[in-house]
């Protein structure tokens, strides 16, 4: 199965991301684009909006793409090693790893 | 200053954390939100100072029930042990219960594609029957108090679809459902309010044709008209005028608003052998050519209802709309084109309480059909005050006592437009009031010749300040607003303040959105104005009992 496009994979982290935010009250929403920081220094999510991102990232390339991508097993901190991870950083991961 | 909303406190077992987000993203939220500790219920639970609070308790069978727990990892388990283990915490439930405004308790669930195998669903064994067992107990035992309702967390589950249950989300953060599972949650939660706190629709405003039923009777006659017989479009619509028909029973009234020739309609309501409503059935009928919007509006008059209080069903698309922009109050839900889906579009509407039925709901359409024969006898008398005297109207006041405390308490949680206070007390509180001299409630039952009106007010005097009496609720039914029963309400309270010695009744008005109709009797009332809210009778003078009717006393009087 050929790899996705890095477009598709940003597309779809900031459709979750969007997903997130009509979930929150309106004074918590971020404003959400390529270069929002999502993990580490300055990110807009706390601890569970991580997990719910990552679990809506898993479940979205299930269901989009019909790949099985781990994400939630393992430390994304440890994983990226940097101070910060934007959108477009996170997908260029997705797109490396399941390149790979 | 604005009114500070009531708290909702999130108590489990599970990290609601993705629920509370939801619930506060809602700019029409009716609570401000807390959560609890997680895993905390006992003590989240314990302690006073809840009283105006609303906990919503969701907890996980495994976690209530470790003998439960222990059957979903297939061991053989006492079914006896598992319901041990749930009536201690349903004890814990009714022990709190007192303490809180409301406690909402979602059903058990486990994630239905778990599969039991051959005993999954074998009474003592299997822990699907453990389950059911388990919620069942908590149906027959928390049925018992008014305050605490069972909500049905099936119907999220359901309506999340496949994604209900996220594994993921449970190891990461003890989240064991989707956000799709706490929407519905969410939506059902405030469907449980609105609901709870007398938005709970009245009147249901139909059209005819195809609606009630197939095809349009001016043009192919009631003789051809699909309801009934063996076509699945007229079953459907048969089942809808028996599901209607159910709603009526239980307190709904029902109207018709159609463009039709009357006759002609008429003649096939009475006609059609397949016709479950009957016109007896309708509180009110405008079958003509008028717009609909305003058909509907003078229902809503006549009938002295707030709009919101009324559901419009309507197939026409066009209907609905004017309807949707001349009565934007009026709830004009989309409705299918497909006729097989009105009964389930029905049924899914989180519009109808459908509360514990009174006396006064079962008769509630004959209580309107009085209602409009009395008004209409208002118009051969000159003067309001020779039609209030012509109706003989007898107004009997008793104490509160335990066989009115369901409809009182009813009363007390729906009434919104002639309310001083908008105070919401528990069964609880009530039962505690009806042992407390320095805190009486009475309730007031009204009929008159055109029929009876069953109990429609209440009163509550609170007399714990020794140097002054504070009439602490005014509560009474629109329904028999204007007749003077609010007055002999006042006389009441005032003549008990003075037989005990006391100066002066204060009322002081707690201003809402809806209580209107209370604060322009009490500016007419007679009570001298000493503040924007405040109303004051010198108990030196009596409060007069209205000429017009008969005031007394149910202790001496035959209630049967």
């Amino acid at each position: 199965m050929a790899a996705p496009e890095l477009d598709p994979l940003e597309t779809l982290a900031l459709s979750v991301l969007e997903r997130l935010n009509e979930d929150l009250p309106p004074a918590e929403r971020a404003t959400v684009g390529p270069g929002s920081v999502i993990l580490g220094e300055g990110g807009m999510l706390d601890s569970l909006g991580v997990a719910n991102f990552i679990v809506g990232m898993e479940e979205g390339i299930e269901l989009r793409f019909g790949r099985d991508v781990p994400l939630s097993d393992q430390d994304l901190v440890e994983l990226f090693d940097e101070p910060s991870v934007t959108v477009a950083r996170f997908a260029a991961y997705l797109r490396e790893r399941m390149n790979g | 200053m604005a009114e500070e909303l009531p708290e909702l406190v999130l108590i489990s077992d599970l990290n609601l954390d993705n629920l509370s987000n939801i619930l506060r993203s809602r700019e029409d939220l009716p609570w401000r939100v807390r959560t609890a500790p997680l895993d905390a219920v006992v003590q989240a639970l314990s302690g006073s100072g809840h009283g105006s609070s609303t906990a919503l308790v969701w907890t996980r069978p495994e976690r209530v029930s470790l003998h439960f727990q222990r059957a979903f990892r297939y061991e053989r388990v006492n079914k006896s042990d598992v319901l041990l283990e749930v009536d201690r915490f349903i004890d814990m439930l009714l022990d709190a219960a007192g303490r809180w405004q409301r406690i909402l308790v979602p059903l058990w669930q486990v994630p239905a594609d778990a599969h039991g195998g051959l005993q999954e669903l074998r009474d003592g064994t299997g822990y699907h029957a453990l389950l059911l067992s388990m919620n069942a107990r908590l149906c027959e035992r928390l049925s018992e108090r008014s305050n605490i309702h069972l909500l049905n967390s099936g119907r999220w589950v359901e309506r999340a679809g496949a994604g209900a249950w996220s594994d993921r989300m449970w190891f990461l953060t003890k989240t064991p459902y989707s956000n799709e599972v706490f929407r519905a949650a969410a939506e059902d939660l405030l469907a449980f309010h609105t609901l709870a706190t007398g938005g709970s629709v009245k009147l249901i405003v139909l059209d005819l044709d195809d609606t009630l039923w197939g095809g349009v009777v001016g043009d192919d006659g009631w003789e051809n008209l699909r309801l009934g017989g063996h076509d699945a479009i007229g079953e459907s619509f048969v089942d809808f005028q028996r599901t209607l028909k159910g709603l009526k029973e239980r307190g709904i009234m029902l109207a018709i608003a159609s463009k039709n020739d009357r006759e002609v309609a008429l003649e096939a309501m009475d006609k059609h052998p397949e016709m479950v409503l009957e016109r007896s059935d309708f509180v009110a009928m405008r079958i003509d050519w008028n717009d609909k919007p305003g058909n509907i509006a003078d229902m809503v008059r006549e009938l002295n209802i707030g709009a919101q209080s009324v559901l419009f069903i309507d197939d026409n698309p066009v209907e609905r709309s004017r309807v949707r922009e001349f009565l934007p109050e009026v709830i004009v839900p989309e409705w299918p084109a497909n006729k097989l889906l009105y009964t389930r579009t029905l049924r899914a509407l989180p519009v109808f309480g459908l509360e514990a039925i009174s006396d006064e709901d079962r008769r509630r359409t004959t209580l309107y059909q009085e209602a409009e024969d009395r008004e209409r006898t208002r118009s051969s008398f000159a003067g309001v005050e020779e039609w209030l005297a012509s109706l003989g109207t007898k107004v009997v006041v008793s104490p509160l006592s335990t066989s009115d405390l369901a409809r009182v308490h009813q009363l007390f949680g729906k009434t919104n437009q002639f309310n001083l206070t908008t105070r919401r007390w528990t069964e609880q509180e009530l039962r505690d009031r009806m042992e407390d001299p320095l805190r009486p409630i009475w309730s007031f039952r009204v009929s008159d010749r055109f029929g009876d009106s069953g109990l429609t007010g209440m009163v509550g005097l609170d007399l714990t300040d020794p140097d002054r009496a504070v009439l602490g609720d005014l509560v009474m039914s629109c329904r028999v607003l204007g007749r003077k029963v609010e007055e002999a309400m006042l006389h009441v309270a005032c003549d008990h303040a003075r037989s005990l010695g006391r100066t002066r009744l204060t009322a002081e008005l707690i201003p809402t959105a809806k209580n209107g109709p209370c604060r322009t009797f009490m500016e007419a009332s007679g009570f001298e104005r000493t503040g924007t809210n405040t109303f004051v009778w010198d108990l030196g003078t009596e409060y007069p009992v209205p000429a017009t009717l008969e005031l007394v006393s149910g202790e001496m009087s035959d209630r049967s």
